[in-house]
C-alpha cells in the first residue's frame, strides 16, 4: 500500500495513533522524495518537498489532536469510568479536522501526481 | 434518537451481575473483557492481520463462556457484537484504502470523485465507531463497579500491547 495513504488513513482513524504519531515526522517521506528527485530541477525539488512537508504537518497536527482528546479521556477514565458520550465534543472536533486533512491529502497527492508523473509518484508512495 | 440519548438511556444491567472475587477464572474473563474494550476504544486501529482479532475474540468467547454468573450470556452477546463491528471497521478501512489509492493515481478521476469516496467512507466509519462506543458502555454496565478499576488496569496494559502490534513500524 502506498506509504502516505497508509500513514494518512491509519493516522486519521481514531485510536492506535499514539504509536503512529512518530511516523509522521517531517522526515518520514522527505529522504525518499529527495532520492526520487535527485536529477530533477531545484525548482521542482523545492515545490515537491514543500507539498509533502505541508501534508505531513497537517497529518501530524491531526494526530496530536487525537492524542490530546483520547489522552484526556484515558487519563480521567483511569480514575473513574466516563461514558464515551462525554467525548462527543472531542470527536466532533476530530471529525471536522479529519475532513479538512483528507481534502488536503487529496489535493496534495494530485498536485504531486502532476508534478512528478505517475512513475515517480508511485515510487514515492509505494511502500 | 441522538447519539447522546442512546448512550445515556442504556439500561444498567449491573444489578443482574454477580461478578465477585477475582479468581483466576474471573481474572481471565476480565482480561478478555478488557481486550474487547480496547478494541472498542481503538475502533479503527489497523491490526497486522485478521488472525490477531480472531484469536482475541476466540479467547474472549472462551473466557466468557466459563464465567460462573448470570451475566455471562449478556457479556458474550456484547462480545459478538463487538467482534462484528470491529471486523466491519477493519474490512471497510482496508477496502477504502485500496480504492482511495487506486483512484488517487488515476489522473482521469476528479477530486470530487475522491471527496465523495471519502465522505461515504467517513459516514460509515462514524456509524461503526459510535456503535462500538455504545457497546463499550454496555460492557462497562455488565461488570461490577468494584471491579472496574481492575478492568481499567488490564485495559491499559492491553491497549499498549495492541497499539504496539498495530504500529506501522512493525511493517
Amino acid at each position: 500500500m502506498p506509504v502516505l495513504a497508509t500513514i494518512t488513513v491509519a493516522s486519521l482513524l481514531f485510536g492506535g495513533s499514539y504509536e503512529k504519531a512518530s511516523l509522521l515526522s517531517p522526515a518520514s517521506l522527505q529522504p525518499k522524495l529527495r532520492d526520487i528527485l535527485d536529477d530533477a530541477s531545484p525548482q521542482l525539488q523545492a515545490t515537491a518537498i514543500a507539498l509533502v512537508d505541508h501534508l505531513e504537518k497537517s497529518v501530524a497536527d491531526y494526530n496530536e489532536s487525537v492524542v490530546s482528546v483520547l489522552g484526556d479521556y484515558a487519563a480521567s477514565a483511569m480514575r473513574t469510568y466516563r461514558s464515551p458520550a462525554t467525548m462527543a465534543p472531542g470527536f466532533a472536533r476530530l471529525d471536522a479536522l479529519r475532513e479538512s486533512v483528507f481534502s488536503e491529502v487529496i489535493q496534495v497527492r494530485r498536485q504531486l501526481l502532476k508534478l512528478l508523473g505517475p512513475d515517480k509518484w508511485r515510487a514515492l508512495f509505494d511502500g | 434518537m441522538s447519539r447522546g440519548q442512546k448512550w445515556t438511556n442504556r439500561p444498567d444491567i449491573r444489578s443482574t451481575s454477580k461478578v465477585g472475587e477475582a479468581t483466576p477464572t474471573r481474572r481471565q474473563a476480565l482480561s478478555a473483557l478488557a481486550a474487547a474494550a480496547v478494541v472498542t476504544l481503538l475502533g479503527c486501529a489497523r491490526f497486522p492481520s485478521g488472525n490477531g482479532l480472531d484469536r482475541m475474540v476466540s479467547d474472549l468467547d472462551a473466557a466468557l463462556a466459563k464465567a460462573p454468573d448470570d451475566a455471562a450470556p449478556g457479556l458474550i452477546a456484547i462480545s459478538h457484537q463487538i467482534q462484528s463491528q470491529a471486523r466491519a471497521l477493519i474490512t471497510s478501512q482496508e477496502g477504502f484504502s485500496t480504492e482511495f489509492d487506486r483512484l488517487s493515481e488515476d489522473p482521469n478521476v476528479s477530486d470530487d470523485t475522491l471527496l465523495r469516496l471519502v465522505a461515504t467512507y467517513e459516514n460509515e466509519r462514524r456509524t461503526k465507531r459510535d456503535n462500538l462506543l455504545d457497546l463499550q458502555d454496555q460492557l462497562h454496565a455488565s461488570v461490577s463497579k468494584d471491579l472496574w478499576p481492575d478492568v481499567q488496569e488490564i485495559l491499559a496494559r492491553k491497549a499498549r500491547l495492541i497499539s504496539m502490534k498495530s504500529s506501522l513500524r512493525q511493517g
